[in-house]
C-alpha cells in the first residue's frame, strides 16, 4: 500500500537538531519539540493514539534496519516533524493528533509539511479523499486538518465487500436494538409513534445535549471509533454519523419500553389526564 | 475532564433537571425505574457488542479502568469494566435514559401528544372512575 511504503521512507529522514528522548516525555503536550528535534523512536508511548501508532511506526523503522546491525540500545532517530508525518499516515487521523502535538508543533507548521508531502496528496486521491487532495492541492492549512478526519481504513486489505459490511457493524447493532423493542408498538400498544411531535420533541434535545458529550470526547481522546467498521460519515468535531444514530435509537427504545412497563402495569408516571 | 467525572456530574445534571427543571420526577416513580432496570440489562449486552468486538475503544487516561487493548477484546469483567464496557457507560447510559423519558413525560404533561396513551383501546366508558 501507498502508505506502509510512504511510512518507511519518511520515518528515514535525516536527524537534525538536538535529541529529544521520547520515552522521559510523559504526555508530548508537555514537551517543547521543535520540527527540527530529533526523536527517539521505540519509546512506551503514552498517549492514546500514540500507544497503536508508535508502535507501528517503530515496527516500520525495525523493518527497514533489519539486518543493518541497529542494536537495541542504539534506537533509531528521526525528525520530530516527519515522526508526526509518519504517524498521521499511519493513524490516518491529522486533527487528533493536532491535538495532541497542539504545543509542540503548530497545526499550520504541520498541515505545510503535510501539504509538501507529494505522496500524501496523491493517497489522499487514491483512497477518495477528496477534501483532504484538494485541501493539500491549495495549501490550505486549516482545511487539511478539518479534511483529514473523514478518512476511510486505508490499511484495509480485505476484498472490498467485506470492508463494505464490516462497515455496517454499529448500525447493525442499532438495528438490534430497534429489532428488540419495535415489537412492543404493535403488541403491547405503546403507540409512541402515533404520538410523533412528542417524540421528536423529546429526542432532539437528548441529540444536541450528547452530540456535545460526544465532541468532547472524541476530541480530548476519551474514545475512538474503528473507523472500518462505523460508517465513514462524520459530523462537526469527528462525531461519526452512527453516533447521532445511536442518540436517535436508545429514546426512542427508552420511551418504548417505558410505555411498554406502562400498558402491562398501568404505573402513573405524571403526564396521565387530569380526569384520570 | 475524564469521562469518569463527566460521568457523574451528567448523571447529577440529569437528576436535576428531571426535578427541579422539568419537574418529571421520574426518579421518585416505579414505572421509571421498572423500565430503567430493563433498559440496562439491555444495554449491558449491546454496549458489550460495542466494546467487546472493539468498534469503541476507550482511552485509559479517562476511564477508571486501562485503555481498550489494540487488538482482541478488554476484559469481560473487572478493570473498570463490565460486560466489555467501562463503568462509565452506565452513568453514560443512565444520564441518556433518564434524560429522554423526562422529556417525554414533559412534554405530556404539556399536552404535547398527551394522547393515545398506552394499553388497551379506550373508549369513553373507560374513563370513568372505579375502573
Amino acid at each position: 500500500m501507498i502508505l506502509d511504503d510512504d511510512v518507511d521512507d519518511l520515518v528515514h529522514a535525516p536527524a537534525r537538531i538536538g535529541t529529544v528522548m521520547l520515552e522521559a516525555v510523559g504526555d508530548p503536550r508537555d514537551v517543547d519539540i521543535a520540527p527540527d528535534d530529533e526523536v527517539v523512536v521505540g519509546a512506551e508511548p503514552h498517549g492514546f493514539i500514540h500507544e497503536r501508532v508508535v508502535v507501528e511506526v517503530r515496527e516500520a523503522v525495525d523493518r527497514r534496519h533489519e539486518g543493518c546491525g541497529v542494536a537495541d540500545d542504539n534506537p533509531p532517530r528521526v525528525c520530530a516533524s516527519r515522526l508526526v508525518l509518519a504517524v498521521a499516515l499511519v493513524a490516518h487521523d491529522v486533527r487528533l493528533l493536532c491535538s495532541l502535538w497542539r504545543s509542540a508543533l503548530a497545526v499550520d507548521e504541520l498541515a505545510e509539511d503535510l501539504a509538501g508531502h507529494h505522496a500524501m496528496k496523491e493517497a489522499a486521491e487514491a483512497i477518495g479523499q477528496c477534501r483532504l487532495a484538494r485541501a493539500l492541492r491549495a495549501d490550505d492549512a486549516e482545511s487539511v486538518v478539518r479534511g483529514s478526519h473523514c478518512r476511510p481504513p486505508v490499511r484495509d486489505h480485505r476484498p472490498r465487500e467485506d470492508v463494505l459490511v464490516a462497515r455496517l457493524s454499529y448500525v447493525a447493532i442499532l438495528a438490534f436494538v430497534l429489532v428488540g423493542c419495535l415489537w412492543l408498538e404493535v403488541f403491547l400498544r405503546t403507540r409512541v409513534f402515533a404520538r410523533p411531535r412528542r417524540l421528536v420533541l423529546s429526542i432532539l434535545p437528548v441529540v444536541v445535549v450528547f452530540y456535545a458529550w460526544d465532541a468532547y470526547a472524541v476530541t480530548h481522546g476519551h474514545w475512538r471509533f474503528d473507523t472500518g467498521r462505523i460508517l465513514g460519515l462524520y459530523g462537526p468535531w469527528s462525531v461519526p454519523l452512527d453516533e447521532v444514530l445511536f442518540f436517535v435509537t436508545i429514546p426512542i427504545a427508552s420511551v418504548l419500553t417505558f410505555e411498554a412497563v406502562r400498558s402491562v402495569r398501568g404505573w402513573p408516571a405524571g403526564d396521565e389526564t387530569d380526569d384520570r | 475532564m475524564t469521562y469518569t467525572q463527566l460521568g457523574v456530574v451528567a448523571v447529577l445534571l440529569v437528576v436535576c433537571v428531571d426535578i427541579a427543571l422539568l419537574r418529571t420526577r421520574l426518579v421518585t416513580r416505579r414505572v421509571f425505574w421498572v423500565s430503567y432496570a430493563i433498559i440496562l440489562f439491555f444495554q449491558l449486552i449491546t454496549n458489550g457488542m460495542f466494546t467487546g468486538f472493539g468498534i469503541v475503544q476507550y482511552d485509559g487516561e479517562a476511564i477508571v479502568g486501562s485503555t481498550s487493548p489494540p487488538s482482541g477484546p478488554p476484559p469481560f469483567m473487572g478493570d473498570g469494566r463490565i460486560a466489555f464496557a467501562p463503568v462509565e457507560d452506565l452513568l453514560f447510559g443512565f444520564a441518556l435514559v433518564l434524560l429522554s423519558l423526562s422529556l417525554w413525560v414533559f412534554w405530556g404533561r404539556r399536552g404535547v401528544d398527551r394522547t393515545p396513551v398506552a394499553g388497551p383501546p379506550r373508549w369513553r366508558g373507560d374513563d370513568e372512575p372505579g375502573r
